[in-house]
């Protein structure tokens, strides 16, 4: 359509004299410029946006990173105490995740929803915190939800699966967290994995 | 205009020649006052009608192009090409801001994970009796052999023997003599920068537990100078409003909980 118009534009204008090289653009021509003008600036916009967006999340795993590591010590300073002295507060705390009520350290597996970001089934998750130098131990509810990025309790748990009839004992632990990420991201997840040696067992 | 055929076109041309040369004048300038460029396309195709005045008409052509643009062409022109304009370059400006805005909070988060990291990796690997944290509130905290010094939003109360101020840095101080009663300054010998030079520091907490075995640390840092937050959050602490150089302000706030190297209980 647009090829038959410059065509017939062009034949008129040798018709009237004007040689090809002298016309002027169609304005349709002008229009496709325009459209794909507007095309690439849109673009260009769009990924700059998406790479703040990206930049801004990388912030918010820097920080989740952090509170995971925290939970991480808080474990292994648990079953150090333990280790150093059982009746000790972290030893009774370390003891009491395995045989407390809930019992957070079965041997149950993870049943794990990557798309809901909650644990469907068979597990309870806990989460760590301190004050004074004695480590708590809370359940987690996934109805808490983070503001901004997962803290302790709020889009942040931890999961333990104990060994069973291994020696030494040890105990798998998983660090989940879960949050809405900085400019209406995708839900964002961090996943991470260690194993202690678990005297108590 | 609209109804002005090639037979009334014809006659036109021709009665404008016929009339220039009864004056003896030359015939292009009258036909183009008298007739409309229109007559002149047809004229062309029919040229042979009047092959002696064929050339006059061709020269004609050249004197239609050599018109111009009208007002109203030139002044369409010229607003399409504002509205371009003024698109692209508010386009260009939002693509620019967003870079900015992309390498201060890039700046806030490599900082933060350099400086928190570090401190952790001591920690981790000191004892819990060499922790001093008496001089916190004057920028200093000393974890035996290894002290860190800094001042808060740019202030000059922690130098450099030089004079200068320090930002946040890590200096080897094998007597904890940092953490003295005196304060002295730093020696830049002994220090490493952990910050760069356009981050300023705008709190650090380091809250040891009771039995000194967990450390909670906690450091909030931003963008310097007159790119420092402006404005303040009762829940986050500073944060940077809007305003023209928002797009150069960041801010970050990062935590952690580590436990010495003879924690446990």
């Amino acid at each position: 359509m647009v090829r038959s118009h410059s065509l017939r534009a062009a034949s008129e204008c040798e018709a009237s004299g004007v040689r090809a090289s002298e016309r002027g653009d169609t304005l349709v021509e002008v229009l496709m410029a325009i459209v794909v003008l507007s095309l690439v600036i849109v673009g260009a916009i769009t990924m700059m946006s998406r790479g703040l967006q990206a930049t801004q999340l990388a912030v918010e795993h820097t920080q989740v990173r952090f509170q995971v590591n925290a939970q991480e010590d808080m474990l292994k300073y648990l079953r150090d105490g333990y280790l150093s002295d059982p009746a000790s507060p972290a030893g009774a705390t370390w003891t009491s995740l395995f045989s407390g009520a809930p019992v957070y350290a079965d041997t149950t597996p993870t049943n794990y929803n990557n798309a809901s970001c909650a644990v469907t089934s068979g597990k309870s998750g806990f989460y760590l915190s301190q004050a004074a130098g004695v480590v708590s131990v809370s359940g987690f509810n996934p109805a808490i939800k983070p503001t901004t990025y997962a803290l302790p309790g709020k889009g942040l748990w931890v999961e333990m699966m104990r060994s069973s009839g291994i020696s030494p004992a040890y105990a798998d632990i998983v660090i989940r967290a879960c949050w809405s990420g900085a400019g209406n991201a995708a839900q964002q997840q961090t996943v991470t994995t260690f194993r202690l040696y678990d005297p108590a067992h | 205009m609209a109804h002005f055929g090639r037979k009334a076109a014809l006659r036109c041309i021709a009665f404008a020649f016929s009339l220039a040369a009864r004056q003896g004048n030359a015939s292009i300038p009258l036909a183009a006052r008298l007739c409309p460029p229109r007559a002149f396309k047809h004229a062309a195709l029919r040229c042979s009608l009047f092959t002696p005045n064929c050339t006059h008409v061709r020269k004609s052509r050249s004197l239609q192009k050599s018109q111009g643009f009208t007002l109203i062409e030139l002044t369409l022109a010229t607003a399409f090409i504002a509205f371009i304009l003024i698109f692209m370059i508010a386009a260009m400006l939002q693509v620019m801001s967003n870079y900015n805005k992309g390498l201060a909070v890039k700046q806030i988060n490599q900082n933060a994970r350099t400086a928190l990291e570090e401190m952790s990796r001591l920690i981790q690997s000191t004892n819990a009796s060499a922790i001093n944290t008496s001089q916190l509130a004057n920028g200093r905290v000393c974890f035996g052999g290894v002290s860190y010094v800094w001042n808060i939003k740019g202030a000059n109360t922690n130098k450099y023997t030089t004079g200068a101020a320090v930002t946040l840095v890590r200096v080897n101080d094998a007597a904890g003599a940092l953490c003295g009663g005196v304060l002295p300054n730093v020696d830049p010998a002994n220090a490493i920068t952990l910050l760069s030079d356009q981050i300023w520091v705008q709190s650090v907490n380091v809250a040891v537990s009771s039995n000194q075995k967990l450390v909670d640390i906690s450091m909030s840092l931003s963008t310097a100078n007159q790119n420092q937050p402006t404005g303040t959050d009762p829940i986050l602490g500073p944060i940077c409003t809007g305003g023209r150089d928002s797009q150069y302000c960041a801010v970050g706030t990062f935590s952690t909980t580590v436990s010495t190297k003879d924690g446990g209980g």
